[in-house]
Order: structure tokens, then C-alpha cells, then sequence
């Protein structure tokens, strides 16, 4: 038998002591571990496991037109996503009791909602994932009446959306931003500098429940929202010039019109408009081409407009005077060259004209046999003061700066074509600049779009003008618009874009187009008419152009247009009606 | 064995001083001692109130942080409401509903405008009768993605802006006030 010894407490006491020393010294131990030597780590895990961040976007800013309306402005649309692994029954209360809502019926609402099938619904909300989007970019009321449904497995998120309330309206010369929301062409891609912010981010500690933990903000960056854009364009009459280019851009069955209205003392532009364009909700419902800005971005030969060019060089230079002479045949073979010979675009005899008889019968022949009294190298000088060749100032995303070649690079016949606008090229915008320097009396200005953009404050901070810079004399100036009025007034085509109760002055334009295929001219024209009103003191010009017209090849196509657009714009500025008569110049002689 | 009995000390030994007299006297409690507690005494009650005040405090914030969480789902609401709003107010005033809205209630553009010079009366353009095939674009041609809502035009509405063109009225107002003429051939307005 063996018995418990007794034991030695006083040992027992000294291990007891030993151990809790050694676990005292495992604790220290694991305390500077954790506390010291491992605290920045476990400090950063612990963080972001309860730390948000969470961005705070910056609202762009909106495009206004002259009076302050709204053509581009950033609202909030809501992707609508779901858990599918959460999709249930849910219970709803129907008359004071409790009944449970199938799935497939819930789906219908969202469905109804929507605008998409049920079965569209079920296929997104199918599976067992975690995530599913069901619809991109919802409206604002969509998402309300979503939202009312009370289904507790739809989730949202608003994304900062740009719209464009008035739709297609000047939607070229706008822009429009791409999903991702970069900015695509015009004011958009010009005045992003000025219309984009700089996104905030706010980080914070969230309790369980994800509620804020107060005072718990590590960092805070604001949000820095972009500023508005302030456009020289008068939505109300880019809207009248629009519907009326649309309308005879179809009945012409043309390629593309534009229309330009421009401010004849300031180069303000008013209208830009163009057919087809785009609507920069929907950019993707038009064709590539009509998402670009013609006006800026389409050059061509301009045809007879340069005539008045010709004429005022002729003038300007002492040359030739508005009753300067000339038999103008209907064909004649262009000197120095081996027999190429230019026709007028109608058969006439040997018509005895003045210059001003010249423009009011846009007489090839009669412009050339006048024009070559003055050098080819004056005449370029002249085309590249009107600013042929050259972008504007406003420096338009992919705008065109038109085409000329220096004149010691023309042939015998470019020297003589060049004096009827054949041989070089220009936009929309570049055209109607030209008519700009004659009715503002000899100077040319820099187009202007963009009144200016705001400051933080919100005040308008306006775009620095360029100075004007003087073409051709004031008399000069003068002498022309006399000479241009008599083709509205008495030119068989330049008529139809006469104005009831005002003096208007004005030139049409038939120009050839080269076929690529052929390098040769082919069938169908660019038609134009570029024209100013009231003539005794020009205020505005207005320049339309059909590329390609197939249903009317000479100018009759334009003149309707510019004479519908020239009376609204004298109508909403109240312009008052002339009270003198044009100048007394023969337009032909005997 | 003689015995001698020591009557007197050999030397003399002085004898004691008188003790004062100790009387009873009135001890008062130790004054730093009372201080301290009552000092103590005050920072438990200051401790414990402060704390009570950071609980008071931490409910509060902690309510306002719901209160925060709250107001923001009624700042989120009333964002989506004015966005709602402002589509609508986007799309009723568009050009393009106003074109729509004009052109069913029957108004049409003057094709040809008159202009009246007021300081000689005189008339620019020939007056003539709007018609609808007079060259006006009959249907709103540009394209708008983003108008959400039309203006509803009621039986009501047609029915004032037919009152308005109803020919007998026209007549009535002819008939009751005739045109007053100045000296030349412009009517003169009654209300200058």
C-alpha cells in the first residue's frame, strides 16, 4: 500500500510563482507583440475593416445659351442592381393582413417600371451571385417609383449623369459625353477645363449597423464642382433655324445644310445649326457623320459666294468700281491656258455688264475678265485677310481651316477659277466670316461662341477678344454691300431672299463638287446663300449651305431658308425696317 | 553586624521641579485631514458627474448620428423629388413640346410679318392672313431623347383658344368698340 506523501508547500509554492512569473512574461511578451512591435499592422486591419471611403462627386457644370437656357446639365440616374441570392417573397400588408408576394409578381413591378419584360427581369435577377445589374442610368422618376416598391434585395447607385433638355438642338455644336463620362467633341471636349470639377473623397469608420461612428472622419478632400459655360448661341432661333433647315435639308434630299447666323459688329455666333445632327442623350441613334459640327468641320469650294470677294478686292485695290465694265459671254477659254474654257451656269449672249451686274448674274465670265486686272498675288492676299486657309480663333474640336494655295502654286487656270471660288476651300463658318468683315464696314473678327465661363463665385468671367483686323476700307466696305444688295434686288435667283420692309444684301453660290472617284467635277452642287440685313447698316448675317442638293441644284434651294431665318432673327432682335433706298448703281450697260 | 541606617542621602539630590499643572482643554479635529476629504470628496462627485455627462453626451451624438443617417435619406429623397421636378420643367419648356403644344392649340406663325413704325405710322410688309400651308414647318423635326413628359392640352384649353378665334366674338368686338383712327390711316390703340 502506498501512501500520498506529504507534500512540501513551500515548493509548491515557489513553482505556483514560477508559472505565473512565466505567464506574466508570455502575456508582456504577447502585449509588446501586439501593442509595439505588430501595433501599426493590426491598427491598419482594423481600420479597414470599419473604414469607408467614399467618393463625392463633383457636379459638372452646365452649357448655357445667351439667355440662360439650360442645353447640357449634369442630374443623377441610378443603376438598378440585385443580390440574387437574396431574391424572396417578400410580405406585404393587403387590407390589415399580411400576405406574401410571389417572386414573379414582384418581378412584373420592377418590370413595369423598367419599361422591360418580366422575362428580361427574371433573367437578370436569376442565380445565386451576389451581384447582378438589372438596368443601367434610370431616370430620377424611375428610380422613385422603384424605390416606393419597397423591394428590399434591389440596391441603387446614383452616378452623376449629363442630359441635354432641349435634345438635338445645337447637339453637334454641344458635345456629348461617352459612358465612362470623357468628353466627345464640341463645347463638351473645348470647355472641359472649365466644366469639369475635381471629384472629393470622404473616409470614415462605420459601426456594425453602418452607421457613421461620430467624429470618426479621417479624411475629408470637398468635392470641387465645375463651372457653367456661357455660349453666344440663342437657343430660341438656333431652334426656328433648325426646324426650317430640316425641313428643306429633306425636300432637297441634300447630303447635309447648315445654317450660320452671325452678329455683324461683335462675330458672335447665333446660330450654328445643321441637319441631320445629333441628339447627345442618344448619340448613338445618329450616324458618325452628323455627331461632328459641320459648321466648323466641313470644307468645301464655295462657288460663286466669292465672288463678292473678287469684287471687293477689285474695288478695294482701285482696279474696278461697281460700273466698271465688261462683256460677259456665256463661254470664254481662259487666257494662258490650252483652251480650258468656263461657262456660266445658264446660256446667255454677250451681256453688257457692270460689276454689280457681274454679282447680280454671278457671271463666271464676267468676273474673270474683270478680276484679272488685279494679281494673283494681291488676290491671295486678299482671300487670306478674308481669313481663308486658316482656323478660327475659337478653335473648334476638328475644325477645319479650309484650304488655299499660295498663289505662286497656281496654275493659269486656278489664277482664273480662284476669282469664282473654285481651287481652294472653306467652312460653313469661314464663308460666312467673309460676309462678317464687309458688314461690319471692312473688319474682320474672330468668330466668338463662348461668351465666357464662370468663375468659382459664380460670376462670368468673359473670354478674351481678339482685336479685328482690317481687310478692305470702310468705303470699300460700303461700295460692296451696294453692289450685293443689288443682287437681292434684282438678281433672278438673289430676289427670293429679299425680306419684306428691310434692305438686304446677298450673294448665291452654285459650287461644283469634285467627285474622289473621278477627281473630275460631277453632277451635284454645294448651293449657298450668304447674305446681310438691313443693308444701310448691316446688324446680322446669315449663311446657309446645302451640300450635295439633289432635288434643286442652284441656289432657289438656299434662298427660302436664309429669307425664313434673316426674318426671325430681324423679328426677335426688333430690328427696325429700313427707311432708305439701295444706291443708285447700273448694274448693265449699252 | 551593626547596621547603619543612611538618614540622609549622601549628596543632596535635587529635587524635582513642579510639573505644571495639566488641565483639560478643547482639541479641535486636525484641519488638513478634513480638507483632503472633502476635497476628494468633490473630485469623485466632479469624476462621476463628468461621466455622467460623457454618457449623456456620447447618447446624444450617438443619436444625433441616426438623426445625421436619417436626414440624409430625406436629403436623398428630396434630391430625387427635385429631379423629378426638373426633368419635368426641362421637358414642358423645351422648344420642342412648346412647338408641339402651339401647333395642336391651332397657333401658327406669321409667314409674313407686318412692322409698324410708330413715329410715322408707317407699315412695312402686306399685312395677310396666317394660313397653315403657308410655308411653315408643320411638326417639330428635332429630336429630343431627353422629354420625358408633354404638355396636356385638356378639352378646356381647345376650347378657350376656340372661344378666342370664335368669329362672333370677333364680330361682337368690332360692333361695341369701333377702331378709333388718328390723324392717318393706322388704327390707334384706345388704351394711348
Amino acid at each position: 500500500m502506498r501512501y500520498m506523501q506529504p507534500g512540501n508547500p513551500a515548493r509548491r509554492l515557489q513553482l505556483f510563482a514560477i508559472a505565473i512569473v512565466v505567464i506574466a512574461i508570455l502575456f508582456i511578451g504577447r502585449l509588446i507583440q501586439v501593442q509595439i512591435i505588430q501595433a501599426a499592422d493590426i491598427n491598419k486591419m482594423s481600420l479597414s475593416s470599419r473604414s469607408v471611403t467614399h467618393t463625392i462627386p463633383a457636379i459638372r457644370g452646365q452649357i448655357l445659351d445667351s439667355t440662360g437656357r439650360v442645353l447640357a446639365r449634369t442630374v443623377l440616374k441610378y443603376d438598378v442592381n440585385v443580390a440574387p441570392v437574396n431574391v424572396k417573397p417578400l410580405p406585404r400588408k393587403v387590407n390589415g393582413i399580411t400576405v406574401e408576394i410571389p417572386v414573379n409578381q414582384l418581378v412584373a413591378q420592377i418590370a413595369g417600371v423598367l419599361g422591360m419584360t418580366p422575362e428580361e427581369v427574371s433573367l437578370k435577377i436569376a442565380g445565386t451571385g451576389q451581384y447582378a445589374n438589372i438596368k443601367r442610368g434610370v431616370d430620377a422618376n424611375a428610380f422613385d417609383q422603384l424605390k416606393k416598391l419597397n423591394i428590399d434585395w434591389l440596391y441603387f447607385d446614383a452616378i452623376p449623369s449629363r442630359t441635354y433638355p432641349s435634345g438635338a438642338l445645337a447637339g453637334s455644336l454641344v458635345g456629348f459625353l461617352t459612358s465612362d463620362g470623357k468628353p466627345m467633341g464640341g463645347i463638351e471636349s473645348l470647355y472641359n477645363s472649365c466644366l469639369a470639377g475635381t471629384d472629393g473623397k470622404e473616409t470614415y469608420e462605420k459601426g456594425e449597423d453602418g452607421i457613421k461612428i461620430p467624429d470618426s472622419v479621417i479624411t475629408t478632400t470637398k468635392a470641387v464642382n465645375g463651372r457653367d459655360v456661357h455660349l453666344t448661341i440663342n437657343a430660341d432661333l438656333q431652334y426656328f433655324a433648325q426646324q426650317v433647315l430640316t425641313q428643306k435639308w429633306a425636300s432637297l434630299k441634300a447630303d447635309w445644310a447648315t445654317a450660320v447666323v452671325i452678329e455683324a459688329k461683335t462675330g458672335k455666333i447665333l446660330v450654328a445649326a445643321e441637319a441631320p445632327t445629333m441628339d447627345p442623350n442618344k448619340p448613338g441613334a445618329s450616324t458618325e457623320a452628323a455627331r461632328h459640327a459641320r459648321v466648323f468641320e466641313s470644307s468645301f469650294e464655295p462657288g460663286s459666294v466669292i465672288k463678292m470677294v473678287t469684287a471687293a478686292t477689285l474695288v478695294d485695290t482701285g482696279k474696278g468700281n461697281p460700273e466698271s465694265r465688261v462683256v460677259a459671254p456665256f463661254g470664254w477659254t481662259v487666257p494662258g491656258t490650252n483652251g480650258y474654257r468656263v461657262t456660266d451656269s445658264h446660256t446667255h449672249g454677250n451681256d453688257k455688264l457692270t460689276l454689280t451686274g457681274v454679282l447680280r448674274d454671278s457671271s463666271n465670265t464676267g468676273i474673270m475678265k474683270l478680276g484679272q486686272a488685279v494679281d494673283a498675288s494681291t488676290r491671295f492676299s486678299y482671300l487670306t485677310k478674308f481669313g481663308m486657309g486658316k482656323k478660327t480663333a475659337i478653335k473648334f474640336p476638328g475644325e477645319a481651316s479650309g484650304f488655299v494655295l499660295p498663289f505662286n502654286q497656281w496654275d493659269g487656270v486656278k489664277k482664273y477659277v480662284s476669282m469664282f471660288g473654285q481651287g481652294f476651300s472653306v467652312t460653313p463658318l469661314q464663308s460666312a466670316m467673309m460676309y462678317q468683315t464687309i458688314g461690319n464696314m471692312g473688319v474682320r473678327l474672330q468668330p466668338q461662341l463662348v461668351t465666357g465661363c464662370d468663375d468659382a463665385n459664380g460670376n462670368l468671367q468673359p473670354v478674351a477678344t481678339q482685336p479685328g483686323v482690317r481687310v478692305v476700307s470702310e468705303a470699300t466696305a460700303r461700295t460692296t454691300i451696294d453692289m450685293l444688295e443689288k443682287v437681292v434686288e434684282q438678281g433672278g435667283i438673289g430676289r427670293h431672299a429679299a425680306v419684306p420692309g428691310y434692305r438686304v444684301g446677298g450673294k448665291t453660290g452654285t459650287a461644283q463638287i469634285t467627285d474622289p472617284t473621278t477627281g473630275r467635277y460631277g453632277n451635284l452642287h454645294a448651293i449657298s446663300f450668304i447674305g446681310m440685313a438691313p443693308a444701310e447698316n448691316p446688324q446680322y448675317i446669315v449663311a446657309v449651305t446645302a451640300y450635295k442638293s439633289r432635288t434643286i441644284s442652284n441656289s432657289l434651294g438656299a434662298t427660302p431658308i436664309f429669307k425664313s431665318i434673316m426674318q426671325q432673327v430681324l423679328r426677335t432682335f426688333r430690328v427696325a425696317p429700313s427707311t432708305t433706298k439701295s444706291a443708285n448703281i447700273a448694274t448693265e450697260w449699252k | 553586624m551593626s547596621v547603619v541606617r543612611l538618614n540622609s542621602p549622601a549628596r543632596p539630590v535635587a529635587r524635582p521641579a513642579a510639573r505644571p499643572a495639566v488641565g483639560l482643554r478643547t482639541v479641535t479635529a486636525a484641519r488638513g485631514k478634513a480638507k483632503s476629504a472633502k476635497v476628494a470628496k468633490i473630485i469623485v462627485i466632479g469624476f462621476a458627474a463628468i461621466q455622467i455627462l460623457k454618457l449623456i453626451l456620447d447618447i446624444t451624438v450617438s443619436q444625433s448620428a441616426y438623426e445625421l443617417k436619417s436626414l440624409k435619406l430625406e436629403k436623398i429623397a428630396l434630391t430625387t423629388q427635385s429631379e423629378i421636378i426638373g426633368q419635368q420643367v426641362d421637358s414642358l419648356s423645351s422648344q420642342q413640346n412648346l412647338a408641339n403644344s402651339a401647333a395642336s392649340l391651332g397657333m401658327i406663325a406669321n409667314a409674313n410679318p407686318v412692322f409698324l413704325r410708330l413715329e410715322d405710322q408707317k407699315v412695312f410688309g402686306k399685312p395677310k392672313e396666317a394660313l397653315n400651308s403657308d410655308g411653315r414647318v408643320a411638326r417639330n423635326n428635332i429630336a429630343d431623347a431627353a422629354l420625358v413628359q408633354r404638355s396636356v392640352l385638356t378639352n378646356s384649353d381647345a376650347s378657350k383658344t376656340e372661344t378666342t378665334i370664335n368669329p362672333d366674338v370677333a364680330q361682337s368686338t368690332k360692333v361695341n368698340q369701333p377702331v378709333a383712327f388718328s390723324s392717318g390711316s393706322i388704327p390707334a390703340s384706345p388704351t394711348h
